[in-house]
């Protein structure tokens, strides 16, 4: 090779590569899913073994690292690529229910699925649940007194040492979306002022909040059950306490999966969809490390796990709770970035 | 020196039209796409100035940039000489250690830096609680936010000064020391002639550190880009705010280039006939400081490197597993990492031929890829999917076509400045007697003009290579199914896989890019070879 020739050289390298880079055609689904990868990964390469269908995945980040997975969904809405959406809660599923961005089937497998967490419709069905709780490092908490509700996180006595993830990612909008529907706008509104007033950390995800808390940076925080589960098979000195079972209940958000309108594997993706919805799934994700709560009573979870009758669960209804999220996410983002918020505005509920 | 050459003007139009394509295309489709019909708020084009949190936000995120600038340049140009004057091999393998941090996003080394450094971090546990209160409150602090983002951006201003001073003509500064002391030797000629690739890294520096969104929201520090990026994730999609609260960066960004330009032309143009090979630019005390320097640098940017792959290595099962999910994403990060870096050298070299013939002109032209370089990776890679996205153009959208395209969009300007600042070296006696020899400008080219600036070619073609193989915040917005990077495959596994796999991950990266590096070192043999 010369300087004279490396020109060429270069072009060849750079085309070979290319060609070499290029889509192989076979039998294939196309899933993005915002379930952290450790865990929807084998789940989806158990689907590949079993039907020969290629699965191309895409995964999301944690909350705030990306822009996610629901913008590429709209922004690619005219000409989809995704055939299944793979959502880690209930509500980013609906916003593309509502945007008609899916088409609707009911699974083969999903009857046995407690009402309450699929649409009549067929437009979403969920399965494999979360919940939010609170994650609690028994170093910094000591024997004394622990928080028991979501309410706490304005106790003075925690001023400081407690922690959530960003209100305008993720399960937290979630989260503050439900309360702001069961407690009306005025008294959630005043929650929100009252995190800022005592000095309530604001971490960049759930993830974050579990590192914060198994470190010890702070006494304790709100996140999802999985991310709680890692922290105690990590052996951090954590303890987990579902919130509010005394009063308005915990929050659960189970996994939701919906097709993709216009996907170019609708066949594959109705397949990929009635695997995601079935008995084994749960099972599979009830004994991962994400440790989900299984929505069928009658599947077997290891002892760590619990069930959704376990514990008193809080009333939503979904498709409303993403509708507020949709109207408050202005605001909860204009709190994260800083701004005052009014606290003085009429009841909505 | 001006050259009459018909095709330089069309020439100049072909590059200021593939910025255009590059990045204006994907901006317009953001802004006029079908996908939403987002309220346009104009008032919003002055947000920035006219709310006073943003307005400070704003500059106290200029000032941040900045600070870690000015940090990489003190830390950078000593080392950088040092490297290039050196070849102990203690300096190459501190130098080795030095560029280690290029090799991962600064995500990955501020995660290093937490477990280190954190309340419970390794460092902390060593030395004490209160030990580990104090590190933990330093680091997630704005000063953490420099100290982490100085650590992993210093190489890029090492690289470029080392590359500058390796093409130094040695009888310059030979005949220079015959009547100068060294300090001034190194002060009136070494350094202006390495300013452009100076003033190029603090550049390259100020705006990657302007554009961090994932570091300050790990250190809780608040940064406007930030801003930007939250009206394009999760539940918003607000291309209009997004785009009005973007323009207030680029036009920073520009106005430092422009800075920097005013600064490079003070630097000289000094090619000469002599390769500088191993020429001692530091002597006795500056040299000493410099080695001081390299050691402490290289230590700290291994730091948060090594405790990854000491996590990846020791925590059981992590290793393994990692290394076996790594390996197909291994594979894109090389294919992108190569057919990027190539096809932007190959833009590169006539680009920065035309932009060194005509300045003025080429920094008009090279506007749009500035732009690109600016811009928030969120905005660009949304605009890049909805205008590539089509049913004409799926045979780009669906593989590694839009990769490319992402890729040159963010990261063909510093390629195609360093390509120009190295054609800048050469003098114009051989450009004339080049043209009267050889002919077309292909010609010209290839067998002079290419030859003569081999090594900062290469050195454009790794600079090339390694933004591309480190990059996670473009290239995840937009990667084909399936086919994930290494970086962004440390990303979304760092959402509860078990440390070990993430730094495992990460641990990969550090190897394939090391290699890189050592790609980097031939690059001197090559110098020897063609001149």
């Amino acid at each position: 090779m010369t300087a004279r020739n490396l020109p060429a050289w270069l072009t060849v390298c750079a085309l070979t590569l290319f060609v070499a880079g290029c889509e192989k055609k076979s039998l294939e689904v196309v899933i993005y899913t915002s379930v952290d990868q450790v865990f929807s990964e084998p789940v989806l390469k158990d689907f590949e073994r079993e039907t020969d269908i290629q699965v191309r995945m895409v995964f999301d980040t944690e909350e705030t690292k990306s822009t996610g997975l629901l913008n590429r969904l709209l922004a690619e809405s005219e000409n989809p690529r995704a055939d299944v959406f793979w959502s880690n809660d209930p509500v980013r599923s609906q916003v593309l229910v509502r945007r008609d961005l899916v088409v609707p089937y009911v699974p083969s497998t999903a009857a046995d699925i407690p009402a309450a967490f699929k649409d009549a419709q067929g437009r979403w069905v969920g399965f494999s649940a979360r919940a939010r709780v609170i994650l609690v490092n028994l170093k910094r908490v000591g024997a004394g007194p622990r928080p028991a509700g979501v309410e706490d996180l304005l106790d003075p006595r925690w001023r400081g040492q407690a922690a959530i993830a960003n209100p305008a990612f993720g399960t937290t909008t979630m989260h503050l979306a439900a309360l702001f529907d069961a407690w009306g706008d005025a008294k959630a509104r005043k929650f929100l002022t009252g995190l800022r007033k005592n000095q309530v950390r604001v971490a960049s995800s759930n993830g974050e909040v579990k590192r914060l808390v198994s470190t010890g940076e702070v006494a304790w925080g709100l996140t999802d059950t999985d991310d709680a589960a890692v922290a105690i098979q990590a052996g951090a000195p954590v303890e987990v306490i579902y919130p509010d079972t005394d009063g308005m209940g915990t929050l659960l958000m189970p996994t939701t999966a919906v097709l993709i309108r216009g996907g170019p594997h609708m066949a594959a993706g109705r397949k990929l969809l009635d695997y995601l919805a079935s008995r084994e799934t749960e099972r599979k994700l009830a004994h991962a490390p994400c440790a989900q709560l299984p929505l069928r009573k009658e599947i077997p979870v290891p002892s760590h796990v619990r069930t959704a009758d376990t514990f008193k669960v809080m009333k939503v209804d979904y498709s409303r709770i993403a509708a507020v999220m949709e109207r408050l996410h202005p605001m909860l983002r204009d709190w994260a970035e800083g701004k005052p918020i009014e606290t003085d505005n009429k009841d909505t509920q | 020196m001006r050259i009459r050459n018909p095709g330089l003007k069309a020439g100049l139009a072909a590059v200021f039209v593939t910025g255009l394509v590059l990045v204006l295309v994907p901006l317009v489709a953001l802004l006029f796409g079908k996908v939403n019909a987002p309220t346009a708020d104009p008032q919003s084009l002055w947000a920035s100035f006219s709310e006073p949190h943003l307005r400070a936000l704003l500059i106290g995120s200029i000032a941040l940039a900045l600070g870690v600038a000015v940090g990489a340049v003190f830390l950078g140009v000593p080392i950088g000489l040092l490297l290039a004057s050196s070849r102990g091999r203690a300096v190459r393998v501190f130098a080795l250690l030095h560029l280690l941090p290029l090799c991962l996003p600064p995500y990955l080394a501020a995660l290093g830096w937490a477990g280190l450094a954190g309340r419970a971090g390794s460092l902390g546990s060593m030395l004490g609680e209160n030990a580990g209160t104090w590190m933990s409150g330093i680091l997630y602090s704005k000063a953490g936010f420099v100290l982490v983002m100085t650590i992993a951006l210093t190489p890029v201003v090492s690289l470029l000064t080392w590359a500058f001073a390796r093409s130094i003509d040695a009888s310059a500064i030979e005949a220079a020391r015959l009547g100068r002391p060294p300090g001034s030797v190194l002060i009136q000629i070494v350094l202006p002639l390495c300013l452009p690739g100076i003033a190029l890294g603090g550049l390259l520096v100020f705006v990657l550190t302007l554009g961090e969104v994932a570091v300050p929201q790990l250190l809780r520090v608040p940064v406007y880009a930030s801003t930007v990026f939250s009206r394009l994730a999760d539940l918003s999609f607000l291309p209009f705010e997004a785009l009005a609260r973007a323009w207030p960066l680029v036009f920073v960004a520009v106005a430092v280039a422009a800075a920097c330009y005013l600064v490079e032309r003070r630097g000289h143009s000094a090619l000469g006939l002599r390769d500088a090979g191993a020429t001692d630019w530091l002597q006795g005390t500056q040299r000493v400081g410099a080695a001081a320097l390299l050691v402490v640098v290289a230590t700290l940017g291994t730091l948060p490197i090594g405790s990854l792959v000491g996590r990846g290595i020791f925590e059981v099962g992590g290793g393994v597993t990692g290394m076996a999910g790594a390996l197909d994403s291994m594979g894109n990060s090389l294919l992108y990492a190569t057919v990027g870096a190539t096809c932007m050298l190959l833009i590169a070299v006539p680009a920065g031929y035309l932009w060194s013939r005509r300045p003025r002109a080429g920094y008009v032209v090279s506007l749009p890829l500035l732009v690109g370089l600016t811009l928030p990776a969120v905005v660009l890679g949304l605009g890049l999917v909805i205008a590539w996205n089509r049913p004409a153009t799926q045979w780009i959208y669906q593989g590694i076509g839009i990769v490319l395209l992402g890729l040159m969009a963010r990261y063909l300007y510093p390629v195609v400045r360093t390509a120009k600042l190295g054609f800048d070296r050469l003098p114009g006696t051989w450009l004339d007697a080049a043209r009267i020899h050889q002919g077309s400008l292909w010609r010209r080219l290839v067998r002079v003009i290419l030859p003569a600036s081999l090594p900062i070619v290469a050195t454009a073609w790794t600079l090339g290579f390694l933004l591309v193989l480190r990059d996670m915040d473009t290239t995840i917005i937009f990667y084909p199914p399936g086919g994930e990077c290494l970086p962004v495959r440390a990303l979304t596994l760092e959402a509860n896989a078990p440390p070990g796999l993430t730094a495992a991950t990460a641990g990969v990266q550090v190897l394939v890019t090391a290699a890189a590096l050592l790609l980097l070192s031939g690059s001197a043999r090559l110098q020897r070879r063609f001149r």
